[in-house]
């Protein structure tokens, strides 16, 4: 078959060949609404999501969760959770969380989070660092299990976790821990870009976010910003995440607020000490389920405040 | 030239500045802007090869001055390297092998032997304090050295003994688990006091009373017996040089003026 003629037009490839014209096959873009995202999220799945602390939360998809009613999740926060696991707590979406911290950093504890453990409505998986990484490890690369060094023996949740077992080194003899692999049902990852197939830029710490994509069945970005996939390949170093190992993009501007978006927005450090004074059911009546969609809630924190938090690292005061 | 003029966060950071070493590898987490403060300051005075990483940002060596939280996005962007949780979980584990590796971190209760609790307070089934969890301080028992730092000083913090371990202290399951090479807690410094750790059964002991503070002050806030024999030197305050390094290079923000301490 002899090619007589090639060209690029618009992005798309046309070859014509003695028998015609031809167009090469088209990807298909991964870019969804907030609700199409989060309907694949039902009850009792095991749901993680990635950021640290007061940063990069995936709020806006967390909002949508609870708008929803989904209940019974096992929740993996990130390992160092705030707002992001607390909220889903106090909305009672929430029945077993594998915690590793859960806090509020500077604010202190978190209250539902605390709330919801002494008052037995939830259960807890204690984790920490090294057993989440190394679950996640073990989830991601299929294996089946991980190991641990015995010091976990000097610490009181190799005691109240079942999972963390004794087993015998075979080359040393020694005794070590075996841990489980976790393999969440979605991971939950908000980001500063992304292009429409799910290559996606963390602009700061990436933290455990690209092991968590690696570990989870299903992976969903949202994103400040959706880029064209010309901008990933321009400098493909800057991607995070492999778009191969994302199923969907979601565009959500402010996606992250009140935590940061690393390189994007600030914090909003008043509307987190307003959460964390603020009874649950109020909160959630006024900005999560007495608001129809992302808008509605970015309308309510409004334009002035939301401009504000936008991040210019060379500024110290903010 | 000694300076009255500071606040017990300033004196602390001074305090674990003093006690680090060029070439050692240490790590701050959340809610430790004093141990991020000492490790910049140490890096200034005495230490220009100390490897400073600020958890929750992953920030190596950071030259963006203080700020409030260890994941603020800024620190990333004047720092040498950002690791990744991946990245910490295996250093502060193995890093040892390359240099020494420390970390200061506090607790919701700490007793005499060093074990630091974040897990909560009370039986697990009726806990009176759900904490946050364990976090990263399971590094104590691969680190070679931890120091432990608290805001307050407090009977409800420095307990007898702690509900939960998540950092093992100087005690016989430290020697039953944890590989030699970790020396585990090293000093306790708190707004008031520096507690060391005795030889012969891992107790703490009052090493040295912060200027303005008295010993029978340091017992009254003490919930663990404390045994205090003979006289107790006075804490060195921050000198002139160490004052104003902190507060035009380290924190001109003054974030240590401006955290609950004491």
């Amino acid at each position: 078959m002899a090619i007589l003629d090639a060209q690029v037009n618009g992005g798309e490839y046309y070859g014509s060949y003695e028998g015609g014209v031809i167009s090469v096959a088209e990807r298909k873009s991964k870019v969804v609404s907030l609700e199409e995202a989060a309907a694949i999220i039902g009850n009792g799945m095991m749901v993680a999501f990635g950021g640290i602390h007061q940063h990069n939360g995936p709020i806006a998809i967390i909002h949508e969760i609870i708008r929803r009613g989904v209940k019974h999740l096992s929740l993996v926060p990130n390992a160092s959770a705030g707002i992001p696991a607390d909220i889903l707590i106090g909305a009672g979406c929430v029945d077993l969380v594998y915690d590793c911290y859960v806090g509020m950093e500077e604010l202190g504890l978190a209250p539902n989070f605390r709330r919801a453990f002494q008052e037995g409505r939830i259960k807890v998986k204690e984790l920490d660092e090294p057993s989440l990484v190394c679950g996640l490890r073990a989830g991601a690369a299929d294996l089946p299990f991980y190991v641990l060094p015995k010091g976990h023996g000097a610490i009181s949740i190799s005691k109240l976790n079942p999972d963390f077992k004794l087993i015998t080194d075979p080359y040393t003899g020694e005794e070590v821990y075996a841990i489980p692999p976790i393999q969440p049902d979605v991971g939950l990852i908000h980001v500063a870009q992304c292009d429409p197939y799910g290559n996606a830029r963390i602009l700061g710490s990436i933290v455990a976010d690209q092991l968590l994509a690696k570990a989870s069945n299903r992976v969903i970005i949202t994103a400040e910003e959706i880029i064209d996939v010309e901008e990933t390949k321009a400098d493909p170093k800057r991607t995070t995440i492999p778009g191969f190992m994302v199923d969907m993009v979601v565009h959500v501007p402010y996606g992250a607020h009140p935590t940061s978006c690393h390189g994007v927005y600030f914090q909003d450090d008043e509307h987190l000490a307003f959460y964390k004074s603020t009874p649950i059911d109020d909160y959630l009546n006024k900005y999560v389920l007495g608001v129809t969609d992302h808008y509605e809630y970015l309308e309510k924190i409004g334009i002035r405040k939301l401009l504000g938090l936008r991040q210019n690292p060379d500024l110290l005061e903010r | 030239m000694a300076n009255d003029d500071y606040t017990a966060a300033e004196l602390m950071t001074v305090v674990i500045a003093r006690e680090l070493k060029n070439g050692e590898w240490a790590a701050s987490g959340a809610k430790s802007q004093i141990p991020a403060a000492a490790y910049k300051l140490a890096k200034l005075m005495h230490a220009p090869d100390l490897v400073a990483m600020i958890g929750g940002s992953g920030a190596i060596n950071t030259d963006y001055p203080l700020v409030e939280s260890s994941g603020d996005f800024r620190l990333t962007k004047r720092a040498e390297f950002v690791m990744t949780l991946e990245d910490i979980v295996d250093w502060e584990y193995g890093g040892y092998r390359r240099m020494p590796t420390l970390a200061c971190f506090g607790g919701i209760q700490v007793d005499k032997h060093g074990n630091v609790n974040m897990l909560g307070i009370g039986p697990y089934e009726q806990m009176a304090v759900r904490g946050p969890g364990t976090v990263g301080l399971i590094f104590s028992t691969s680190f070679t050295k931890v120091f432990i730092f608290v805001q307050h000083h407090t009977p409800q913090i420095f307990v007898e003994q702690v509900d939960y371990v998540c950092a093992p202290g100087q005690t016989e399951d430290r020697k039953k688990y944890v590989r030699p090479h970790s020396l585990g807690p090293q000093l306790t410094i708190t707004p008031i006091c520096v507690f060391g750790f005795r030889e012969d059964n891992g107790e703490m002991y009052l090493k040295s009373v912060h200027p303005g503070h008295t010993v029978n002050e340091v017992i009254g806030c003490t919930g663990f017996k404390l045994e205090v024999t003979g006289d107790v030197p006075e804490t060195v305050p921050p000198t002139e040089e160490e004052l104003t390094l902190l507060r035009c290079k380290v924190d001109p923000s003054g974030v240590l003026r401006r955290i609950e301490c004491g």
